[in-house]
């Protein structure tokens, strides 16, 4: 597998697996998960990992070819706060249910668990939202909420997004609040954890 | 497919469309003709104004952008000897020694024709190569992509120069300047001596405006009087269309390596350029006049650097991994109408492809056109005395080395580019692979880390690509050696005279070898994902610099073509960089504008002997122009510690 360095958003891939039991083999210095990709369609590497919109318009058609095997998904955090299969690539297991297949039990409360989890909800899927300053007052927040509703109800908009986003809707800040803190609220523990594991096993400093 | 480029080009006949793509045009040859700015401006430019267009006049004034900078650039590059983009310093080596022979109008016309041609053919192996694209840019690997920079850096180093000692030196030299930075492969920053400037490396074009435009400027200015000490006046113009039609093969392989460079990842427009020259000086038989005015190391890097934008949107659109920074700003405002890059915008948007290179190819013939015509003007320029002009020269080189970061550190490390380049230039040392090493050091390093990582213990070099790619760097070494002991047998009686010690070259030497010698006692504490690339540079570093430290005490490291210099130039060019580092000190004292106004007084009055009045109203018209351009570019400009700044 390649990756850039540090490896960024990566971590995540090698945090799963990780969490699987699996000991890849991790090449550095790879410009971006771009250039790394043009590697595996080389064969030179033989894992990949890349976001769904580039999995969408890069890799399918590999798929399609049988040039390359879908895995499996990070998987997505949904309003309840439980992470479920990619609306996007709904036939894809999420990693959860990768490891339930192999290990024949739930990860949760593993630390390899939590450390995954973390880096799932702050870097993709809480990592991509729009923020205002703490207390804006309640007056400004509701049309904004209010317009998020109304744009996921939009057809041209459900057009468009489709193409762009990959059909994701977008989510009301007031209803994942409480999921969000939870997500990103990280223990000592973990955060020594992932960087003990990227310093040994992988030689980075993140 | 025939179809789909003739509707494309229908879309052009509506005048508005046409007219925004002149305004791209006209963005990117402003742009390029700023020393030290190139696409990345030209798009930025005018990226900002095409939020109300749609999709496709959105491509087009982009690519009519980014189309012409590499012809105007050469314009600076010629006159001044200042690079007006990295990637057209090669046009400095051969094209300003030109205009210094009274030839500016011959090299500039061979210039924009092949940058022209060059661009016509790009935009055609744009339109071939889509369907073959893919099994193209997948045929080479890690370990090809590695080789081949590896012969880049020793082609330029063996072949530019007298001796192909000095000149491998000058390329490990950039391949080490190019270490300083973060690790491609581990969370390692090097060589950084606990600057935070450092820490992200030098950029590229401080290190090309310093070794090239600074070492010129005060070279120049060192020698006195103008630039052409002979006057030729308008027959150059057709002697340059001459040459070019001479030389016809030459702009065909020039464009085509530039497209190849384009295509493949990372090695981008810069890369490409010195590839076309190296490419031009292995297959030539007589090597005397490179390096002196060559015509035809104008042409093939001419018609390359424009040919490698064509080619840099084949990784971008196709594969969504952008072959250079202004190639990705163009994606990042095409996704915006909802495009996507990869294979299925051959099949979605069939007509934008057309649309972009049909922008590209009329960008091209109408940048050319407009530099034709403005160039007879620009070309006086050279029959000026050299003082006079020299303070805007500066002045334009400091703001657009201190674009790239924002920080003083450019402007000092400017001054020490600087500095080493008219070093370089004064001893003999050739500073093309210099600049080469520095531009390919990055893919270098991470090409063979990926090499390394990706296949056991060696088994890479017996690739077949490898293997010619190979034998190809090595021949000429093996051929010099062969030469070497022929000539040894035939003239054993004769002792080569002992040259004269130059003490100049000798203490160049000196430092050389410290540098080198420094590098390798730093790595040892690098960890080792770091550590790999930098000792591969050091250890033969280490070595050459001790022959040429010796070779040198003994006398015989040759000196340039105009010998040793003279010891009044030497003091004058000293003089020059006491006056160029004061003139940073006040730009970090006191601002921008006091500091300019400084110089140009400075200059205008003491040096150029200007009469009072004279010389106010042509620091006032400057400054003003300079301020009236940075508005429409919106440029940074250094405020000075006294007014705040950190």
């Amino acid at each position: 597998m390649g990756s850039p360095s540090p490896p960024g958003n990566v971590v995540t891939a090698l945090l799963a697996l990780e969490l699987l039991g699996a000991n890849p083999r991790v090449v550095f210095g790879f410009e971006g998960v771009g250039p790394a990709r043009l590697a595996f369609e080389r064969g030179e590497l033989n894992l990949d990992f890349q976001a769904t919109i580039v999995y969408a318009s890069q890799v399918l058609p590999l798929v399609r070819e049988g040039k390359a095997v879908p895995l499996m998904t990070l998987g997505y955090i949904n309003e309840q706060g439980e992470i479920v299969r990619d609306p996007a690539v709904p036939d894809l297991p999420t990693v959860y249910e990768v490891y339930q297949q192999i290990h024949g039990r739930k990860p949760d409360g593993l630390l390899r668990w939590k450390a995954y989890r973390a880096t799932v909800a702050a870097a993709w899927v809480y990592g991509r939202g729009l923020w205002v300053q703490e207390g804006t007052p309640p007056e400004i927040l509701k049309p904004l909420h209010e317009a998020i509703d109304r744009m996921n109800r939009d057809r041209e908009f459900q057009e468009q997004a489709k193409k762009l986003l990959e059909g994701y809707a977008l989510i009301r800040g007031d209803r994942v609040e409480q999921h969000v803190h939870r997500g990103l609220r990280v223990t000592l523990d973990v955060t020594k954890f992932i960087r003990n594991l990227m310093l040994e096993k992988y030689g980075q400093t993140i | 497919m025939l179809d789909a480029a003739l509707t494309a080009l229908a879309i052009f006949a509506d005048p508005a469309r046409l007219a925004l793509l002149l305004a791209g045009v006209l963005a990117g040859l402003v742009v390029g003709i700023l020393p030290g700015m190139g696409g990345i401006v030209a798009v930025s430019l005018v990226l900002p104004y095409i939020y109300r267009l749609d999709a496709i006049a959105a491509a087009a004034v982009l690519t009519g952008a980014l189309a012409v900078v590499h012809t105007s650039d050469t314009i600076t590059s010629v006159l001044i000897g200042a690079p007006g983009s990295a990637a057209s310093a090669t046009s400095v080596i051969e094209g300003h020694q030109l205009a210094k022979q009274g030839q500016a109008a011959r090299a500039l016309s061979a210039a924009f024709l092949s940058s022209l041609i060059g661009g016509l053919i790009g935009a055609l192996g744009l339109t071939l190569s889509i369907p073959i694209a893919r099994p193209l840019v997948l045929a080479l690997g890690a370990p090809e992509l590695f080789m081949l920079t590896a012969l880049g850096v020793s082609f330029a180093g063996s072949l530019l120069g007298k001796e192909t000692r000095k000149g491998l030196l000058a390329g490990l030299v950039g391949l080490l300047l190019g270490m300083i930075g973060p690790s491609p492969a581990a969370a390692q920053v090097r060589f950084d001596f606990g600057r935070l400037y450092l820490m992200d490396g030098v950029p590229l074009v401080v290190v090309a405006l310093g070794i090239f435009g600074i070492a010129e400027v005060i070279g120049l200015l060192s020698r006195g009087g103008a630039i052409a000490q002979r006057v030729e006046l308008g027959r150059g113009w057709m002697q340059g269309i001459r040459d070019v039609w001479q030389h016809r093969w030459l702009v065909l392989r020039g464009a085509l390596i530039g497209v190849w460079a384009g295509i493949l990842p990372a090695l981008g427009a810069t890369a490409g350029t010195w590839m076309a020259y190296g490419h031009v000086v292995a297959t030539s038989k007589d090597r005397s006049r490179f390096g002196k005015g060559d015509i035809r190391g104008i042409i093939a890097p001419e018609a390359a650097n424009n040919a490698v934008a064509a080619g840099d949107l084949i990784p971008t659109l196709l594969f969504w991994v952008p072959g250079s920074a202004s190639a990705a700003l163009l994606v990042g405002s095409l996704l915006r109408y909802g495009i996507l890059p990869g294979p299925r915008i051959m099949t979605e948007h069939l007509d934008l492809i057309y649309v972009i290179i049909w922008s590209y190819a009329i960008a091209n013939v109408v940048g050319a056109g407009i530099c034709f015509a403005i160039s007879p003007g620009l070309a006086k320029v050279t029959h000026v005395p050299f003082v006079r002009i020299a303070a805007p020269v500066l002045i334009t080189i400091a703001l657009g080395a201190y674009q790239t970061t924002q920080d003083m550190g450019d402007l000092l490390a400017l001054f020490l580019m600087g500095l080493l380049g008219w070093v370089m230039s004064r001893t003999g040392w050739p500073r093309a692979p210099l600049l080469i090493g520095f531009v390919l050091a990055g893919p270098m390093e991470r090409y063979f880390v990926q090499t390394t990582g990706i296949y056991n213990q060696g088994e890479w070099i017996y690739r077949p690509g490898v293997l010619i790619i190979g034998a190809v760097l090595v021949a000429p070494f093996v051929w010099g050696l062969v030469s070497w002991v022929r000539r040894r047998r035939e003239a054993r009686a004769e002792t080569a005279p002992a040259g004269q010690r130059s003490a100049i070259d000798l203490v160049f030497s000196a430092v050389m070898f410290a540098v080198f010698a420094g590098a390798l006692v730093q790595i040892q504490r690098f960890v080792p994902g770091a550590r790999l690339m930098p000792l591969v540079i050091a250890v033969p570093g280490v070595v050459l610099a001790a022959f040429q430290l010796f070779r040198s005490w003994q006398g015989r490291s040759l000196a340039g073509d105009e010998g040793p210099p003279a010891a009044g130039e030497l003091r004058s060019g000293l003089m020059g960089f006491l006056a160029l580092g004061g003139f940073f000190l006040l730009i970090w004292v006191a601002g921008f504008h006091v500091a300019a106004v400084a110089l140009m007084l400075l200059f205008s009055l003491a040096l150029a002997r200007m009469r009072f009045v004279p010389a106010i109203v042509y620091t006032a018209a400057i400054v003003a122009a300079l301020t009236g351009m940075g508005m429409l570019l919106s440029i940074h400009w250094p405020v000075g510690i006294l007014r705040g700044a950190p």
